[in-house]
């Protein structure tokens, strides 16, 4: 059988007909090179679904990569700061590049982002990198107006990875025409149901978009023809997006009355901190696949992508029967 | 054929899953009291299902739930060496490694937390390498395996050949613990065979591409760099200041603090009042020390020799911190705890520690 996939952040349905519809013409395009026009029209399309000019989209294979790229131009002779924990390729991207890596620790309970601390830290030509939400916390650690205070520093480059914008609803993406150190990521790999296709793009302020346009960026025909049909289907995406929203608040209730030490996001994943001996393996065994984040996280805790409601019962079930091999679901009283 | 020696410490992590921090002395009866269940010989179980060169191994074996058990029911060679009391202690243990240690066994596999590391090192300090299945409550010491599967991969590694390296035995103040205080002090050191990709599980969060020795050798260069001439350096204790002391050339105490100035050697293994003295003579000094992994202890009640007085003396801007990229990675804050309210607040706030070339985390020191 299948393992049952809760450790990469995808969204758990396949793409609708019209896209996997779409998907098959581009397949039949194959042998080609993607057409420019089409190209010109999804950067359209993401200028229409963003609200910013077309011409500030940069197209990318996956956000991932894009990012990688912006970090390998920009980091010559300057400080990068960054958060930890946080998405990691990004921060090996950042350590291949430059000899003044600062990582600024979100603590428990709240992973709460220290403003004065960060502003401490931006001294001299720097390239500020932020997941927000952040991964794996999954909180917002910066508003858009603590953003522009950052900006109006000449001397700091940012970049603001926003992969799970639209569960958290909170964007910089409007700066990206007023300051020309932003640069803001997005994805359609998540919520678009599209992890497959690898689709990622940048809304670039003028410093990062001289510098990133200096390619033409020719997508895979498959995943362009994918994404161009599914941003016709934003209202399905947004349906999608809430259901996994609820459910969230639903593990997250359910858990925290077993006793569970859960923490809830602004994406589609949750936090445990659990005592489970190899808790990743255990419920790997049982067909269920977790992030464990004993790299970035202290021992015991892991994180848990949020399917779809069976998904999410599947794995609370599984997740209590181990608690119980642990007496770890009665409370006792001395 | 390698002898593989194995010792189950049978009530290790009991007391975690009813919310007791360990099972020494009389929190072990508590702990059954409680309901707890064993932990201890899953873990060993699960250690012994994932080892793969089954062929090339005899296991000598502590007797009963001390490890007989559970080789009992595998296709595994093994002889039980001793006998063990009924209600097995930590003298158990001991025993059993010193016969084991008779046996010339090649390696020794323990499974239990922190307690059973100090038994360990108290039996056989750095006689024979060591893989250490945690299973305890309180699994800080850096001798341990990731987890069972990694200790069984690290065995397997083990019978290829592989390097060995010297890691952390702590010992932490249970009592303390379990008021929420976490007190530290290094204990002593094991050898453990080195695997490069222990710490690289998931895929996304593999990619640092360094092993533990590189990063080591990368923060000491930076340190190296960093050193001003005519001032006195401190250098604490451990591996990460004894890969800078290897290169500057130096012999450096693993336990101890030892003094360097211009690049020598001038005092090793200093105590309080060595220090004073030393401070008598130089004004400029700094302190260089690594923060313990797991609850990142950079001051505490363990390490006396940086006392109150001491500390206030040198000041906070002549603290650096230095230490391993993955064990710092995995802290939530620091901690600082010298039995001084005054000094352990003038230290508190934020501290960057360095764990790579020019590369720091920055960290809130709680008190
Ligand atoms: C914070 C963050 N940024 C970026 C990405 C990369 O997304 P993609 O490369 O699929 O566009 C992810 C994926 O997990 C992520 O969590």
């Amino acid at each position: 059988m299948e393992p049952l996939r809760l450790h990469l952040n995808e969204l758990p349905w396949p793409p609708p007909k019209e896209v996997l519809d779409a998907a098959r013409k581009g397949l039949e395009k194959l042998n080609r090179y993607s057409d420019e026009k089409k190209l010109q029209e999804l950067m359209f399309k993401l200028g229409d679904y963003t609200g910013i000019a077309s011409e500030r989209i940069i197209l990318s294979p996956g956000s991932d990569i894009l990012l990688r790229e912006a970090v390998h131009l920009f980091t010559q002779q300057r400080k990068v700061v960054t958060l930890c924990p946080s998405f990691l390729p990004t921060v090996t991207s950042a350590r291949q590049t430059t000899n003044q890596l600062t990582r600024l620790r979100l603590s428990l309970p709240d992973f709460r982002l220290n403003m004065d601390l960060l502003k401490s830290e931006l001294e001299g030509p720097c390239l500020l990198i932020l997941d927000n939400p952040n991964n794996p916390t999954g909180k917002i650690v910066i508003s858009p107006d603590e953003v522009k205070t950052l900006l109006e520093k000449e001397d700091v480059l940012l970049i603001v990875d926003e992969a799970y914008y639209e569960f958290s609803g909170i964007t910089c993406a409007n700066l990206v025409e007023k300051y020309p150190n932003l640069l803001v990521t997005r994805t359609m790999d998540k919520v678009f149901s599209l992890a497959g296709a690898r689709i990622g793009f940048g809304l670039a302020g003028d410093v990062f978009l001289k510098k990133l346009s200096d390619f033409f960026i020719y997508l895979p025909q498959i995943a362009l023809y994918a994404c161009l049909a599914a941003l016709d289907k934003k209202e399905l995406m947004k349906e999608r997006v809430n259901f996994i929203i609820e459910e969230r608040k639903r593990l997250v209730e359910k858990l925290l009355t077993e006793g569970v030490e859960v923490y809830d996001t602004s994406a589609n994943f949750i936090l445990i901190n659990s005592p489970i001996p190899e808790v990743v393996e255990e419920l790997k065994k049982e067909g269920i696949l977790i992030t464990d984040l004993s790299h970035q996280m202290p021992q015991g805790f892991i994180r848990i992508t949020i399917g779809k409601a069976e998904e999410n019962n599947q794995f609370f079930n599984k997740f209590q029967k181990l608690r119980n091999r642990f007496g770890l679901t009665k409370k006792y009283d001395e | 054929m390698k002898k593989i020696g194995l010792v189950v410490n049978p009530v290790a992590g009991m007391g975690g899953s009813v919310g007791l921090k360990g099972t020494d002395g009389d929190f072990y009866r508590k702990a059954l009291k409680l309901g707890a269940k064993p932990v201890a010989p899953f873990r060993t179980e699960n250690f012994i299902s994932n080892v793969k060169h089954r062929k090339d191994i005899h296991f000598y074996s502590a007797p009963e739930k001390m490890g007989e058990d559970i080789l009992k029911n595998t296709d595994l060679k093994y002889t039980v060496i001793g006998s063990i009391e009924k209600q097995t202690t930590a003298e158990d243990t001991k025993k059993i490694i010193r016969l084991l240690l008779k046996e010339k066994i090649d390696l020794l596999v323990f499974v239990g937390g922190d307690g059973t590391a100090r038994d360990v090192y108290d039996a056989e300090g750095l006689e024979v390498p060591v893989i250490g299945v945690p299973s305890g409550v309180k699994v800080f010491s850096s001798v341990f395996a990731l987890s069972a599967r990694s200790a069984a991969a690290m065995l397997d590694r083990f019978l290829n050949g592989v390097e060995l390296k010297e890691e952390e035995v702590l010992d932490i103040d249970e009592e303390a613990f379990r008021n929420n205080i976490l007190s530290a002090r290094l204990y002593g050191y094991l050898k453990v065979p080195m695997l490069k990709d222990l710490l690289q599980v998931g895929k996304k969060a593999s990619s640092t591409g360094y092993s533990a020795k590189e990063n080591k050798e990368e923060v000491s260069r930076y340190l190296e760099e960093q050193m001003e001439r005519d001032v006195l350096y401190l250098l604490g204790p451990g591996t990460t200041m004894k890969s800078l002391t290897d290169r500057l050339g130096l012999d450096k105490t693993l336990l101890g603090i030892d003094a360097v100035l211009n690049g020598k050697l001038i005092q090793t293994d200093v105590n309080e009042m060595a220090i004073l003295d030393l401070y008598q003579d130089y004004d400029k000094r700094k302190i260089i020390v690594t923060p313990l992994g797991g609850n990142g202890f950079i001051f505490g009640r363990g390490s006396r020799q940086f006392t109150p007085e001491i500390l206030s003396k040198t000041g906070k801007e002549n603290i650096i911190l230095a230490g391993d990229r993955d064990k710092v990675s995995c802290l939530d804050c620091l901690h600082i705890d010298t039995g001084d309210l005054e000094v352990d607040k003038s230290m508190s706030g934020y501290a960057k520690v360095v764990v790579g070339y020019g590369e720091t985390v920055v960290l809130e020191v709680k008190y």
